[in-house]
């Protein structure tokens, strides 16, 4: 398989002494799709930028396929289509105005502008000057224009921020339609939609790749995968929750759920110690944690090593 | 250079959008034609067709330069199929040849009122100094303002060298006893565009770096 984007060791020191990466080590193959969460400073932004040519590493290499990015030929700068931070449009030009301008950069045919209109919605206002536009408009927009090319690798940076639940869902299904056919770089704030399109997720931490994989490593990784909720037919006595925290720890939500985490061995115990104490079991449920459960307990995680 | 052309395209566009500057311009532009040709009679032609494209020159220059900044457009750019000469150079372009139809319009008026008014027609040779040297040395002023306000966030720089440049060129003019880049047009059009080329091949050695962190932050 085609390696798309290979990046070895790459520090980024900047002029007044800020290490925003840290010799990080990333691979993106043809088709992958590569969510890249982490806190602010993070250095999300920065590893976008040396992808993008931006940036020159300090050491270490980048490179889309097989040259380096900050000296990328202008053919190989139109096979990838990217959203950085901003609309990347001009509010004074009207919306055909703006695509007319990239499309011709990006050498994209009068059609594919067309196209692009009618497939987001964006032919009613074709000709108004894109400040007239709402926000999630303007986002719309942009994602448009990031695709205008129909690139074969894509870098995007908050792709989701600013737009209506129905538009988001929309970008999120294409992105999803990209899988296995484009290359995809997302980075954004919004873990729901990171883990709904991307495979395999990496999470920066001060200029470093702390954790890396597929959803379910991440559990791993962090070693409380998900979570057990039992739920009775009637209230936990005072007496029952006492004994219940005291056995077996865990958290009760509400007045009739016990909740356990990453502790199946002890499901079944629980389940038996509520048998003797006359409590019927309602519902015995597993609930996977969340990208943003993860991400919050490894954040929380990293603070308490740094306090100690 | 096919980059440089949809630039000009691009920013040609944005400006006839600027109806407000555009029209501010215009006004400009005819007043200084009617009082400037009504003061220095023969001189009004001279004077006004240099002025006309240096002002109307910075004024789409910077106006250009600083919507980039405005959009956060930065970074968009030089990460897309663009070097920042090109960039650059297609600004200057666009702003080149909005500046230089009001000077076409400012010296055919001028000379038409030192016409009606003497019935001497402009002579040839300083014809061709206000149509293609000064044009062809403006574009040198603007490459300075474009890169000190680029990269130096100022373009008080490249304005005061462009202001010497216009006060030499007049007291040149006025004094009659140098008239030294009225008869020599070929030697300064030539010169005009070596530095043109040179400065066309030192623009590309610029850090892309450098450039983005300075143009996105320095000016205002």
């Amino acid at each position: 398989m085609t390696t798309v984007v290979e990046i070895s060791d790459a520090r980024k020191v900047y002029s007044d002494g800020t290490v925003a990466l840290k010799g990080i080590d990333l691979n993106l193959n043809e088709g992958q799709v590569l969510g890249l969460i982490g806190p602010n400073g993070a250095g999300k932004t920065t590893l976008v930028e040396l992808v993008l040519g931006l940036l020159k590493p300090t050491s270490g290499n980048c490179q889309l396929w097989g040259d380096e990015c900050y000296t990328l030929s202008h053919s190989l700068k139109r096979k990838v289509g990217f959203l950085l931070e901003g609309t990347g449009l001009y509010d004074n030009l009207t919306v055909r105005e703006n695509l007319n301008f990239w499309a011709q950069t990006y050498k994209v045919e009068e059609k594919d502008i067309e196209r692009i209109l009618a497939d987001w919605d964006l032919q009613q206002k074709v000709d108004n000057p894109v400040k007239q536009l709402s926000a999630g408009m303007k986002q719309k927009l942009a994602i448009s224009r990031a695709l205008l090319p129909d690139p074969p690798l894509i870098i995007l940076d908050e792709p989701t921020s600013n737009l209506d639940p129905e538009a988001r869902k929309g970008v999120v299904e294409l992105l999803q339609s990209y899988a296995g056919e484009k290359t995809l770089l997302i980075t954004s704030h919004d873990l729901f939609d990171i883990e709904r399109i991307c495979e395999t997720i990496v999470m920066l931490r001060k200029g470093e790749i702390t954790n890396r994989g597929t959803m379910d490593q991440l559990r791993d990784d962090l070693g409380a995968g998900r979570e057990v909720e039992i739920e009775v037919e009637q209230n936990f006595s005072k007496q029952a929750r006492t004994e219940l925290l005291d056995r077996f720890g865990g958290e009760f939500k509400g007045e009739e759920t016990f909740v356990l985490s990453d502790e199946d061995t002890k499901v079944g115990k629980v389940v038996g110690f509520l048998a003797r104490k006359g409590l019927d079991v309602e519902r015995v449920e597993e609930e996977k944690l969340t990208l943003e459960d993860i991400y919050t307990s490894i954040v929380k995680e990293d603070e308490n090593h740094g306090r100690d | 250079m096919e980059e440089i052309k949809y630039f000009i395209n691009k920013e040609l566009r944005y400006l006839l959008h600027r109806k407000g500057h555009l029209g501010l311009m215009a006004l400009f532009v005819l007043v200084f034609v009617v009082v400037s040709s009504l003061e220095l009679k023969e001189l009004g032609p001279l004077f006004v067709g240099p002025l006309v494209l240096f002002v109307t020159l910075w004024t789409f220059l910077i106006l250009i330069l600083k919507s980039e900044q405005a959009n956060n457009t930065v970074s968009f750019l030089l990460a897309s199929p663009f070097e920042f000469r090109e960039v650059i150079v297609g600004k200057i372009a666009a702003a080149i040849l909005l500046a230089y139809t009001a000077e076409l319009f400012s010296f055919g008026a001028g000379a038409g009122i030192f016409w009606f008014r003497t019935t001497q027609l402009m002579p040839l040779s300083a014809s061709l100094q206000i149509l293609v040297v000064i044009p062809v040395w403006g574009w040198l002023v603007a490459e300075m303002l474009a890169l000190s306000y680029v990269l130096f966030g100022s373009p008080l720089v490249a304005q005061a060298v462009g202001l010497g440049f216009m006060a030499l060129f007049i007291n040149i003019r006025n004094v009659g006893t140098v008239d030294f880049l009225g008869s020599h047009p070929v030697l300064f059009v030539l010169l005009g565009f070596t530095l043109i080329i040179l400065s066309y091949y030192l623009l590309g050695r610029f850090d892309r770096e450098w450039v983005v962190k300075r143009w996105k932050h320095s000016a205002s």
